[in-house]
């Protein structure tokens, strides 16, 4: 318990040290794709009852798009969603500083299965487009690393599809917290978690509409691996505090991680 | 060239480490621990399920006091089991019913059941698959006085969806299901049966012979007294108690 506590109280310092100085901004917590256009990145993030993997290819610059699929398993339902999802982002730049960026972001994610749910011969489709908002700031930045810390919230609209069963449509809400730790502009490790909120009530006979794998309000933890592909980094101007500058800018909100809809 | 990037590799995965389980240490911190000692309202041995007889089983149920109570999925509630005879168990009490939500249908967590196929292999009857249950780590609980339908019981929790559809491709079965409890919702059957969620049981095998304390097995004799016991956080004993005909 007392490691426990020294594992908490040196995470909430290292994180009062991460936030200051900002020395510049960035929207995501993956690197910049201003110099290296291309990024592929995988990631696995663990919930209260499942675990979701996903890889992804994001291709832009300030305005970037990303194409992602995985899968979402409940290994003690033995159910499982294959999962796929685009995205379209943006950094907008906050203050002549440039030090404090907004991402907006809107995707369509699509999950197919689980398939024969619990022996029941149902089988469940979750579509649904979500928009959002992120923001981020560069804690650290030396020659060779970058800290990133990011935040984001969107909200999807989420239509379940479920044999024999009407469809139903609801909106939920994904709250996302994400640093990024970045090597040399080009290897991006970033952990991560997410709350989401506002899933229908249960014990409603609607209640399945939610995302699956997901509790109401759980606290998940994720970590992905991105590397950036294609161009070479700006040298680093000492005034604008490494590559890329101010403006160095990641391409967005990047795949905020778990992006596609899932049940429970 | 290759150094240098394992050198930088090193040092970003010690730094991603830290940051993990600096995150995971606090989750913990603020998580379950691993038992839990809710006040029980009643403790009973199921009579439907308890069989106290050579490769029987016993089904242990409890009713938490606070109907809010939910156990998380890491927790079990501790329990005694003491035979007249000697044998003495501990067990822990888990959720009764499927999954660790208040949402969706609910099944029993530890049971399924088999459908024998009928048509072309009359011949076949669940009992037929015993040690293919075993195997598993269950028992039958409940046999058709046909023999065409068995009921599963496993002892533990963990997979018992994949051992109940994998158990579909056993020769003789026609199907297979989860064992969904009779639960009409206030919106007229279907959805969800908020009302099962804080249900605690836990299932035992029963063997007769010899006492062997601490096996995970209950060894009982023709006459014994079986006690199931658990310790309130008031201190007050919840005791429930079957006679092994």
């Amino acid at each position: 318990m007392a490691l426990r506590r020294a594992q908490c109280a040196a995470l909430g310092l290292a994180w009062m040290v991460l936030a200051d100085p900002l020395r510049a901004q960035v929207c995501s917590g993956f690197a910049s794709l201003r110099e290296r256009h291309f990024r592929v990145a995988v990631g696995v993030a663990s919930y209260t009852s499942a675990t979701a993997i996903e890889g992804s290819f994001t291709a832009g610059k300030a305005v970037y798009a990303t194409v992602g699929s995985g899968t979402t398993r409940n290994g003690t339902l033995d159910a499982s969603t294959f999962d796929l999802r685009g995205e379209v982002g943006a950094d907008v730049a906050l203050g002549p500083a440039h030090r404090v960026f907004v991402c907006p972001a809107a995707s369509y994610s699509l999950s197919h299965g689980p398939d024969d749910f619990l022996l029941t011969g149902e089988n469940y489709r979750y579509t649904g487009p979500s928009v959002g908002l992120g923001l981020a700031a560069v804690a650290v930045r030396t020659r060779r690393l970058e800290v990133l810390v990011a935040g984001g919230w969107r909200t999807t609209r989420l239509t379940t599809a479920r044999s024999g069963w009407p469809t139903v449509t609801d909106d939920y809400e994904l709250w996302t917290l994400e640093a990024g730790l970045v090597l040399d502009g080009r290897i991006t490790v970033r952990p991560s978690l997410s709350i989401p909120k506002g899933f229908v009530p249960a014990g409603r006979r609607d209640d399945y509409a939610v995302p699956f794998g997901r509790e109401d309000g759980e606290i998940s933890l994720g970590i992905s691996i991105g590397i950036s592909l294609g161009g070479k980094p700006a040298k680093s101007s000492p005034a604008q505090g490494g590559p890329g500058g101010p403006t160095s800018s990641a391409s967005g909100l990047g795949p905020w991680f778990p992006q596609v809809p899932h049940s429970r | 060239m290759m150094t240098r990037f394992t050198r930088r590799a090193g040092r970003l995965a010690i730094a991603a480490l830290a940051v993990v389980t600096g995150v995971a240490g606090c989750v913990d911190l603020l998580g379950p621990g691993r038992t839990a000692r809710p006040t029980l309202a009643s403790l009973s041995l199921d009579d439907y399920f308890t069989n106290l007889r050579d490769s029987g089983l016993m089904y242990v149920d409890a009713v938490p006091g606070d109907a809010g109570f939910r156990l998380k999925p890491s927790q079990r509630v501790p329990i005694e089991i003491t035979v007249s005879s000697g044998d003495r168990e501990q067990a822990g009490l888990y959720r009764q019913f499927c999954p660790f939500t208040d949402r969706g249908e609910h099944f029993y967590c530890f049971q399924f059941v088999i459908f024998m196929c009928c048509g072309p292999y009359p011949e076949h009857v669940v009992t037929t698959l015993a040690d293919r249950v075993a195997a598993i780590g269950g028992r039958f609980d409940l046999v058709s006085a046909t023999g065409w339908i068995g009921g599963v019981t496993l002892f533990s929790p963990d997979d018992v969806v994949k051992h109940a559809r994998d158990a579909a491709s056993w020769p003789g079965v026609e199907y297979t299901e989860l064992a969904w409890p009779n639960c009409v919702t206030e919106s007229g059957g279907g959805g969800s049966c908020p009302s099962v969620a804080p249900f605690l049981a836990v299932p035992l095998p029963v063997d007769t012979g010899r006492a062997i304390p601490g096996d995970g097995i209950v060894q009982v004799r023709s006459g014994d007294t079986v006690v199931a016991t658990y310790y309130q956080p008031s201190g007050a004993v919840l005791q429930a108690r079957a006679v092994v005909p």
